[in-house]
């Protein structure tokens, strides 16, 4: 895959710099892609290989590559990417399967994750690593679904809030109208090292006994 | 990469230059199931072995202190539907233990699949009521200390309550009613 050192040829770059490939063709993404993701995705159904493709066009070709899932490594301001085989339907805000799932840094409040759980089921924390998640159909639904979880997460929205703000943003991207919450992260991602280690209840002492 | 045929060999060659723990980790998963089903640089992947619906090796440790400083590595995943005010509890009890609503999944992750059966059955007893978050530290306290004292409970012999296989999803419910999306897409010509 092509990246913006490539001398053979360059795509556009977005706003967080990243070098967008979508004037190439899908079998062209696909060579650059490297044979081995495009082995795995042909045999997938329509939809995960039609994200796989778009994640390609946006991040390269995958740093890691299974049957089930395809998986990049640090692509800002992303710490995971992974698209599935295997999709999740989902209802909220509108029926649709869950299959990207995009990973920030991030140091979860344990306290917080009720409202979380209850704004998006498929937003996800995890408090030892310090990563929160979120898996929807598009990049832009888990820019949303995650700008909204931070909102509530530091107390601007109540749940009832994020939900009506996720179905209006949700229902004006559709309808082809940007907002910045479904174009980037409206905050600042903290780097690596969000782990919430938690503290040890059994003492040395009673370990080396 | 991808591994075509996954033997045992194979994983030890692309385990080789992981760290000590996900290493040997390995070796003990494939003990008990044998080879992965799936496997990448990153990490392996049983799938439907034991009483989990999946099983994942990660090459990469993360820290934990609680109850005593490892390195999480094994997460093992099963059905399970969380009642909604157990999250935060949850998260209080066992930062390691990780909950997908959509999805209808429970995981956790550790070093070993004992204190996985263990962070699981207490946090089962923690979902429906039988303990608070804070009993709940005080017996993994308790019966991982036991378990490294070689006094295993069933605790960390497998899991203590009947493991539900599939209808734990949480689809939620539409927001954005279909035919207003249908009519707008029709005006502004549109196709979802």
């Amino acid at each position: 895959m092509a990246r913006s050192d490539d001398p053979g040829s360059a795509g556009r770059i977005d706003q967080t710099g990243t070098e967008i490939r979508d004037d190439l063709p899908p079998a062209e993404l696909l060579a650059r892609a490297g044979a081995e993701a495009t082995g795995v995705i042909e045999s997938w159904p329509s939809q995960p290989r039609e994200a796989a493709i778009k994640t390609i066009q946006r991040y390269g070709a995958p740093d890691a590559v299974m049957p089930s899932r395809l998986i990049w490594t640090d692509k800002t301001p992303w710490r995971r990417v992974v698209v599935n085989r295997d999709v999740v339907p989902h209802d909220f805000p509108k029926p649709h399967n869950d299959l990207l799932e995009e990973w920030i840094s991030y140091r979860i409040p344990s306290e917080r994750l009720d409202d979380v759980a209850r704004f998006d089921g498929s937003v996800i924390a995890e408090r030892t690593k310090g990563e929160l998640g979120a898996r929807c159909d598009k990049e832009e639904m888990n820019y949303l679904a995650l700008n909204l979880a931070h909102d509530v997460i530091v107390g601007a929205l109540d749940v009832d809030a994020a939900r009506r703000a996720y179905t209006e943003k949700a229902g004006a991207f559709m309808m082809g109208k940007s907002d910045p919450y479904t174009e980037a992260l409206q905050f600042p991602v903290p780097p690596n090292g969000s782990g919430d280690r938690d503290v040890p209840t059994i003492n040395a002492q009673e370990v080396r006994q | 990469m991808t591994v075509a045929t996954i033997t045992e060999q194979t994983v030890e060659e692309l385990t080789s230059t992981w760290p000590t723990t996900s290493r040997e980790s390995a070796q003990t998963v494939m003990r008990s199931y044998g080879p992965p089903d799936e496997a990448c640089e990153e990490l392996l992947l049983w799938v439907g072995h034991g009483p989990w619906k999946h099983t994942i090796l990660w090459r990469d440790e993360i820290p934990h202190d609680f109850p005593t400083p490892h390195h999480d590595v094994l997460q093992q995943f099963i059905d399970y539907r969380v009642p909604p005010d157990a999250y935060a509890p949850l998260a209080w009890f066992d930062g390691s233990v990780v909950v997908e609503r959509t999805k209808g999944e429970l995981s956790a992750r550790c070093e070993g699949e004992e204190m996985n059966f263990l962070a699981i059955n207490l946090s089962h007893d923690l979902a429906t009521g039988k303990v608070d978050a804070d009993e709940a530290r005080r017996q993994y306290t308790e019966i991982a200390k036991a378990f490294q004292a070689g006094h295993p409970s069933p605790y960390t012999q497998g899991l203590q309550f009947d493991v539900q296989h599939g209808g734990t999803a949480d689809r939620d419910e539409i927001t954005i009613p279909e035919t207003i999306l249908h009519k707008l897409g029709e005006k502004l010509g549109i196709t979802e």
